[in-house]
């Protein structure tokens, strides 16, 4: 306790040069904190965003993501009502939604072109929430009329191609499971963004029933499984593949490119960020220490002659600058947390990725883990800069010290 | 009885081309209780032959006795250990902690000796009265006289009740009439506690508060006074 008070007291010696040390040291933690609380909330919305696209576990054949089909849904899984029926009895599971993927022509008599299409449910909008943009129209009805013409969403782009508005009406084209072509007419019922321009030139939405009806197959190409609690996902992996030993229950993190891709990046990015800012900090505590010692290797010499140890006098230093990186680190996460509520409120945007469409808003996640280790990493790098700093003050002779002018 | 034996101190200082011999074979004892004064001119080698003497500084060759162990032969560790527990110090220039008042000035070298908090304020209030600053503990050293901060010092020294005081110079930045009432009131309590006292000085005022004086010169002790035997000096 004596040394932390005499350390405390010996920051206030030159108050200007404690407080810019202070300063910098807050200045390099509120930079640790904003930028890995951005690269958090990054990580975050995309993971989010990948859930709610697959659901949390994706159940398929096992060859499903590994092989080429020779034919539509080769590797389609089979009953998957029944499936999906006999999930949905488990309280923990909220959703178990069928998708089919396909491809062929779409015509509006006059153009024909080729798309992307995703056969889908009908409780899709309740998973994927905001991430799924109609921009005009609506999305696919609940429960189709017979006698209407089958339903189809569109992307921006290709409804652009095919001079298609909503009502619309249009044929697609494919071929079945068994190689026939086969043709369905749809009407325009929506039109979607996905947020990737070159993705709504080609993509459009049915629902599943019109892609098995195109594709003359009962079959899906795989169910998402949506955990009401995603921390079950290991649990649940290993329940799915052992209740259906036929099929492979996929996480979602193995599917998430995009999601890896750019975690991988910003990692890096930030890593090397933080690692230059605590060299930053390393310095200027250092710098500090270094000028404290050489104005007070008198008293070290005292302090020494009075019979204080060489550990407790390094001690005293890093206690010293202990002190600064505590302060600075408590004055960087109030700035951090201020500026992540400043963002909160100010619904700041971000400019569109490449090759996207729409931003997102630029928030910053105050992350109490992050604000520990950083914490830890300033206080050891603290430590050290005084340990460095006090050498020359402690090897002196206390006589040689004595005499310092 | 001898508290202190330096027997056959050499010590050289690199100087630029070669070695310079600053004491060689210097030696002096100090009893228990009794007060030396080390005189002689500057670079004679009084003060080095005294951190020495106080463990601060190493010699190249000799003996320091204390009950008959060479504390030069101590570790780093022990020395320092040694120190804090049986030699305070008085320095030149006072050598207070600026950014500590006067009492914790006073109180530091129990802290270091770990004594109880009620035991400290006891101590230090006593010593603190005994050299008449009771009523200043508040204040830091700049706030206080050279005297004063001399007289602070003197307290930092004894508070411990140390068996030796090692006083380099310590009327040095101080006027004629305060280092006379300094060294009269160092000379009181140390014989109040019966702690022996070695001082390096070169201020023949001094030595009146003396028992014995010992002339240094050219690394070496050459003179002897004994200052309890009326008339020796004048």
């Amino acid at each position: 306790m004596k040394w932390f008070i005499l350390a405390w007291q010996n920051l206030g010696r030159n108050r200007r040069r404690t407080l810019a040390t202070l300063l910098l040291i807050a200045m390099g933690v509120t930079g640790i904190m904003t930028t890995t609380g951005f690269a958090e909330y990054t990580y975050e919305s995309l993971r989010e965003f990948s859930m709610r696209e697959s659901g949390q576990l994706i159940l398929t054949q096992p060859d499903y993501f590994t092989e080429d089909e020779s034919y539509p849904l080769q590797y389609g899984i089979d009953n998957s009502e029944v499936i999906r029926h006999t999930l949905l009895q488990d309280l923990n599971i909220s959703y178990v939604l069928p998708s089919v993927e396909f491809n062929g022509l779409i015509s509006n008599g006059d153009k024909s072109t080729i798309f992307m299409g995703n056969g889908v449910d009908v409780d899709l909008p309740k998973v994927r929430g905001p991430s799924l943009t109609v921009s005009a129209g609506h999305f696919l009805s609940r429960s189709a009329d017979e006698t209407a013409d089958y339903e189809v969403l569109l992307g921006k782009g290709l409804a652009r191609s095919l001079n298609a508005e909503l009502g619309s009406g249009l044929t697609l084209m494919a071929s079945t499971a068994d190689g026939a072509l086969n043709a369905v007419d749809v009407q325009v019922r929506g039109i979607l963004s996905t947020g990737i321009p070159e993705m709504d030139k080609r993509f459009l939405m049915v629902h599943v029933s019109t892609a098995q009806f195109l594709l003359d197959t009962e079959r899906v190409s795989q169910l998402g499984i949506y955990l009401r609690d995603s921390e079950q996902q290991d649990e649940y992996q290993q329940t799915l593949e052992t209740q259906y030993p036929d099929l492979k229950a996929t996480p979602w993190q193995e599917r998430a490119v995009f999601y890896r891709a750019v975690k991988n990046l910003y990692d890096r990015i930030f890593g090397v960020m933080g690692g230059v800012i605590l060299v930053m900090v390393l310095f200027a505590i250092f710098n500090t220490s270094a000028m404290s010692v050489m104005e007070r290797i008198r008293e070290i010499g005292t302090l020494s002659a009075l019979g204080a140890q060489r550990s407790e006098i390094i001690r005293l230093f890093a206690v010293e600058s202990g002190l600064l990186a505590l302060l600075g680190s408590i004055t960087g996460f109030v700035l951090s947390g201020a500026i992540s509520i400043g963002l909160m409120l100010a619904d700041v945007q971000m400019p569109p990725p490449p090759g996207q469409t729409d931003g997102y808003p630029l928030q910053v996640y105050f992350s109490a883990d992050i604000a520990v280790y950083s914490l830890l990493a300033v206080l050891i790098i603290a430590c050290l800069a005084a340990l460095f700093a006090v050498r020359k003050g402690i090897n002196l002779s206390i006589s040689e010290a004595l005499r310092y002018a | 009885m001898s508290l202190l034996t330096a027997k056959g101190i050499r010590k050289s200082f690199n100087a630029g081309a070669g070695e310079k011999m600053v004491l060689n074979n210097a030696g002096l004892n100090i009893d228990s209780g009794e007060l030396v004064t080390i005189l002689g001119p500057s670079g004679s080698g009084k003060s080095t032959l005294l951190n020495i003497c106080g463990l601060i500084d190493s010699a190249d060759r000799g003996e320091i006795l204390w009950q008959d162990q060479d504390l030069l032969k101590l570790s780093v560790r022990s020395r320092t250990e040694f120190r804090r527990a049986n030699i305070g110090f008085v320095f030149q220039s006072f050598n207070l902690i600026p950014v500590m008042t006067a009492f914790d000035n006073v109180a530091f070298p129990l802290m270091l000796l770990n004594w109880p908090s009620k035991k400290i304020h006891k101590r230090v209030n006593t010593l603190l009265e005994q050299v008449g600053l009771a009523d200043h503990a508040r204040y830091k050293p700049g706030q206080l006289s050279g005297g004063q901060c001399q007289r602070i010092a003197i307290a930092r020294a004894l508070v411990k009740q140390p068996a030796l005081i090692i006083a380099d110079e310590p009327t040095a930045s101080l006027d004629a009439d305060t280092a006379i009432q300094v060294m009269a009131l160092m000379k009181q309590l140390m014989v109040a506690q019966q702690t022996a006292c070695l001082v390096a000085t070169h201020d023949s005022r001094l030595m009146p508060f003396s028992d014995r004086v010992l002339h240094v010169d050219h690394g070496h002790v050459v003179e002897e006074h004994d200052m309890t035997v009326k008339g020796v000096v004048a």
